[in-house]
């Protein structure tokens, strides 16, 4: 059978049925076929078929040409479905696979579908159900690649970001074709999103894109694009003319591109910037620079605008709180630097301390302060030499480095006595003794463990917990500093035991006000945390407290560790209480009751 | 009757409905928990925001139909109590035996002389108004005129000028079709005039219209068959009143004849005693229809033919009709009805007993997979070129290798024939092809696919979507 006088047949009539039959009589494209389908008709059946139907289409009038065309259209179609190829010719390759770990496909479609809506509509709630799911390992079914990426588009920039930060990276490169098919670079919306990750997951190959954005891309995909440049030094020229930009973002996007790039036309470039007018937008590109020269000037301005702030020169005088904010800023562009040309300039400036507090701008001392705690650990140590002459605010940079450098109970021994002032505190006046003891309080009172499974965002201190004494806690529980005592009590759980269950106590029974409540929150974490003896009935005094008041609405909040109990103990007695609780209590109770029972 | 909690939520009409369900069971908001005396019917009062609490209960008398009762006003069936009831059995919640209450006796008693007298009515030879069935096909017939105008009118306009208004208009006048009893031809229409819109009814972007030309012109042919085929059958049953709706081509179904079970048991379309396996489940939104429609594909354990369950939800009556939902068992089934169709034939059932899936059931399904890719595309060709087939049919096949050609995924068999793989032009289930990047490696040599064919006339291939992968171990289902 000729295949191509059959396509050149369907290639005519589907044009015909597209301009509409009226053409079709005595249309001369199809006549011309005729010749050759009746020769073909000659030797089988179905082209002399093919070849008649062509025929009454050709000879048809305006009034059955309409017939005549489908009939031939049904049949020419019939006749290439049994024509059509269904392989490719060609080595066969191995598909490259990007297996991250068994599928979990077995997902419902009943159980799918609230997460699917939380991803493709709008509406509030949603944020709680995806983060739920991501918790829960819905993801990890392969179904949902597709609403995912759907999701960055979400109107709601907090799902958005957090599909493109927690979700989408988990698949790995395997999305990119995915991700590209999607891809505009005249978008708005998630596209840039889209490109930063499609970057994130292989640069090489979002290169063409990341061009195509900065041609003809909108300002949001533009500055994404040039965020994912400064990897080749293909980029110079172009990330040179960006720098120059008008809009801020765009100029600040090139900066970080060329610090990036370590060539000596950008550090030309970003020596340039370390002028008071260009520092602000420069400030991300000098402090990740590498470059020995753009470092060198940096600190060699900052030496000069030391002296000029210290009044060696006249010029200081005449505006004087303009050159301060200037060496604040060139401070900050040094922060996290802790070579020994920079170790040596903030050493100078700390015998020159209190010619810096004496200039009553806080902002310069807690910005050296603050470069000293992330420098070297000479840096880190002689900061610690200064907590008696900075200011109280700043004694939490200075606590942090003494962690990082000294022993446990050298820190305690050091900074103790602040803590012990502060707790004898009457009235509202504060010594500066009191008032450091008063930030270490709230430090204490907050601080993360580094093992820790509350470590909420990344980025955020944490400590070991071998690096905090556990005089710390007895200092707490002698002084009663309840908040201080919760913080701490895994150092010493038994000790801690009796303290937390006087203060569990006395919030349980105290009035319901907001503050009660955020102690019983603290208490029963702890309780949780310690493995307290009875944290189970703790748990179920402050379930039955809320079912009694009006102020149901901590229920989500209060009750969140429920399923951090003991399963064997505490279901019993959940679901026995269950009965007597109010409905919008007893639907958080049984939440957290579907959790326990299935992941213990 | 084993009811443990996975049972309780597949009765759920909702994942609301569940978890609403397994709240109240949670909370023990039953007052009383009963059975009856015989085990088959559970029943208990449960206390709801009035003052006397609802009687529901879960009635096993035909374990393979359980019929679920409540006094609660719920429109939604069954409703949260019955749910919650069965939470409570799964629960292990304990239930007494009591005398079942008269009220539910009486209607139990009432179900079972309408089984009985449904079967009786069953058995008895159907009255036919002849008279009444004639002006029906009068009707039908004088529809499948209106639809050759509308169908020369669209062909004389042209593919190329229609446009999302011009759709519209045919749609309307399209609505006649459905008051002559023809909503099949009806829907057939709208298949074709959809294809000049998008979502929010608005005209395609001029890349995506021409995308759809070579879809509309087949769309344009397989209207034409209907009206020839359709018009012939229906002067045929105008003529010889006896005769029953055909069962050797689906043109029924086509022209919209909703088939009674009891209409496809007395044509012999019934299998006894089968066991069916889920291997894909999808809900889409069918805009021809105006309905959703829930797709079960299945295989006979028995038989290996693969059958599709519909479910078929009109967008005015979804909050109350039950959506079906993917199943992890084996259905074990007295008797399924199979309707006319001869690839994937619809099926449909009155009632099912579960079990868990074995190892064995798996070796089954790939036991019937088709191994010889040749014989299967000349069967597949024959199949597809008929106007009225279902151009994009179901199958299990037997993929010696797995791999790319260029950026084609391809499928091989042991001869070395070769299918490519495709999403195009599939859309009532999401992309699967790239899911394939995203699987172990073992899965992708000597595997069994479960696949869509479609041929696509504009690459003028024949080409596989797949839709999930059986293996030794376990079904992983790529589409949803």
């Amino acid at each position: 059978m000729s295949l191509a006088i059959l396509h050149q047949v369907y290639d005519e009539t589907r044009r015909l049925a597209i301009a509409g039959s009226s053409v079709a009589p005595g249309d001369f494209r199809l006549k011309k076929l005729l010749p050759a389908l009746e020769q073909a008709g000659a030797k089988s059946p179905v082209f002399a078929r093919l070849a008649q139907s062509a025929k009454a289409l050709v000879e048809s009038n305006d009034k059955g040409a309409a017939v005549a065309l489908l009939e031939l259209g049904t049949l020419i179609n019939s006749i290439l479905y049994t024509q059509g190829e269904s392989g490719v010719e060609g080595k066969l390759q191995p598909i490259p696979t990007m297996d991250f770990g068994l599928p979990r496909t077995q997902t419902s479609a009943k159980l799918l579908k609230p997460l699917l809506e939380a991803l493709t509509t709008t509406g509030s709630g949603r944020v709680e159900v995806i983060r739920t799911s991501h918790e829960q390992g819905l993801f990890r079914d392969l179904r949902l690649i597709r609403p995912a990426l759907q999701a960055l588009d979400d109107p709601y920039s907090e799902i958005a970001e957090f599909i493109a930060s927690d979700v989408l990276p988990m698949y790995g490169p395997a999305l990119l074709p995915e991700l590209e098919a999607q891809f505009n670079p005249k978008g708005k919306a998630g596209q840039p999103r889209r490109l930063l990750l499609m970057h994130q997951l292989d640069p090489a190959r979002a290169r063409p894109h990341v061009m195509a954005a900065l041609e003809e891309g909108s300002k949001e995909l533009r500055v994404a694009a040039i965020q994912c440049l400064g990897t080749s030094e293909e980029d110079l020229p172009f990330l040179l003319e960006q720098a120059k930009a008008k809009a801020r973002d765009v100029r600040e996007a090139a900066l970080i591109g060329l610090a990036r790039l370590n060539h000596k036309e950008a550090a030309k470039l970003l020596v340039q910037q370390i002028s008071p007018k260009e520092l602000d937008a420069a400030a991300i590109a000098l402090r990740t620079t590498e470059s020995r020269e753009v470092l060198d000037a940096l600190l060699k301005q900052t030496e000069t605008q030391l002296g000029v702030v210290l009044g060696k020169t006249p010029k200081a005088k005449a505006n004087a709180a303009k050159e301060v904010d200037y060496l604040t800023e060139l401070l900050e562009c040094l922060r996290g630097r802790a070579d020994k040309a920079s170790e040596a300039l903030h050493m100078k400036m700390v015998d020159s301390i209190e010619q810096l507090n004496a200039l009553k701008h806080e902002d310069v001392v807690r910005a050296l302060a603050c470069n000293l705690s992330e420098g070297s650990a000479a840096m880190k140590k002689k900061l610690c030499t200064l907590h008696q002459s900075l200011s109280a605010d700043l004694i939490v940079s200075v606590f942090n480095a003494a962690v990082d450098t000294w022993q446990p109970e050298q820190v305690f021994e050091e900074f103790s006595p602040y803590l012990a002032d502060y707790a004898a505190v009457t009235g509202k006046k504060r010594t500066v003794s009191q008032q450091r003891g008063e930030t270490l309080s709230v430090l204490l009172s907050g601080i993360q463990f580094s093992d820790s499974k509350a470590v909420e965002a990344s980025g955020t201190k944490t400590y070991a917990p071998s690096s905090i004494s556990k005089k710390w806690l007895e200092l707490a529980i002698e002084k009663n500093l309840e908040t201080v005592v919760i913080n701490l009590s895994r150092l010493d759980k038994k000790k801690a035991w009796p303290a937390l269950s006087a203060q569990f106590d006395k919030y349980i029974k105290a009035k319901s006000n907001s503050r009660d409540f955020w102690m019983l929150h603290g208490l029963i974490n702890a309780m949780i945390d310690t493995e307290h003896p009875d944290r189970v009935d703790a748990m179920i005094s402050i379930i039955k407290r809320l079912s009694d008041s009006t102020a149901y609405y901590y229920s989500t909040w209060l009750l969140g560790k429920i399923s951090y109990l003991p399963a064997k103990e505490a279901l019993p007695k959940l679901e026995a209480i269950l009965p007597s609780l109010k409905d919008h209590v007893a639907d958080v109770v049984i939440s957290h009751l579907h959790i326990l029972k299935h992941d213990k | 009757m084993d009811i443990d909690e996975d049972y309780a939520v597949s009765a759920a009409p909702s994942s609301d409905a569940a978890k609403n369900g397994r709240s109240l069971a949670l909370k023990k908001s039953f007052v009383k928990l009963h059975t009856s005396a015989d085990g088959a019917l559970y029943f208990g009062y449960c206390q709801g925001s009035g003052k006397v609490p609802y009687l529901c209960s879960a009635d096993f008398a035909v374990p393979e139909k359980p019929v679920y009762r409540c006094s609660c006003p719920s429109r939604q069936f069954p409703c949260k109590h019955s749910i919650g009831l069965l939470f409570a059995k799964a629960m292990g919640q304990s239930f007494s035996v009591a005398p079942v209450p008269a009220e539910l006796e009486a209607k139990r008693e009432k179900a079972k002389a309408t089984a009985e007298k449904k079967k009786v009515t069953a058995a008895a030879p159907r009255k036919v108004n002849k008279s009444a069935m004639a002006k029906k096909i009068q009707a039908q017939l004088g529809g499948m005129d209106l639809l050759e105008k509308l169908l020369n009118d669209l062909v004389r306009l042209g593919i190329g000028n229609m446009n999302a208004k011009l759709a519209d208009e045919m749609e309307e006048q399209a609505k006649q079709l459905g008051d002559v009893y023809l909503p099949g031809a009806q829907s057939a229409l709208r298949n074709y005039t959809r294809l000049f819109k998008n979502d929010d009814g608005d005209d395609l972007p001029a890349a995506a219209r021409e995308s759809v030309f070579s879809e509309a012109f087949d769309q344009l042919g397989r209207l034409h068959s209907l009206i020839g085929k359709g018009r012939a059958y229906l002067q045929s049953r105008l003529d010889d009143p006896e005769l029953k709706p055909e069962t050797e081509t689906a043109i029924a179904a086509w022209l919209g004849h909703a088939w009674q079970l009891r209409e496809l048991a007395e044509a012999g379309l019934v299998e006894k005693d089968v066991e069916l396996i889920q291997l894909s489940f999808h809900t889409h939104d069918d805009v021809a229809r105006q309905e959703i429609v829930d797709t079960g594909i299945w295989m006979n354990l028995g038989s290996g033919k693969i059958g599709l369950t519909q479910n078929f939800r009109p967008y005015r009556s979804l909050k109350f009709i039950k959506a079906d939902d993917s199943f992890f068992q084996i259905a074990k089934i007295k008797e399924v009805c199979c309707y006319p169709g001869n690839w994937n034939p619809r099926i449909r059932w009155d009632g099912m007993l579960s079990r868990p899936i074995a190892l064995d059931d798996l070796k089954k399904v790939r036991g019937f997979a088709r191994k010889d890719f040749t014989e299967l595309i000349k069967e597949i060709k024959g199949h597809i070129k008929a106007p009225l087939a279902d151009k994009q049919p179901v199958c299990a096949i037997w993929a010696a290798r797995v791999g790319m050609v260029d950026k084609e995924y391809v499928f091989e068999d042991a001869q070395g024939t070769r299918l490519t793989l495709s999403d195009v032009g599939m859309v009532d289930e999401p992309r699967s092809c790239h899911l394939l990047q995203l699987l172990p490696k073992s899965m992708l040599t000597d595997q069994v696919f479960v696949v869509r064919f479609r041929h696509d006339m504009d690459a003028k291939r024949l080409q596989v979507k797949p839709l999930a992968i059986v293996t030794p171990t376990e079904v992983v289902r790529l589409t949803l």
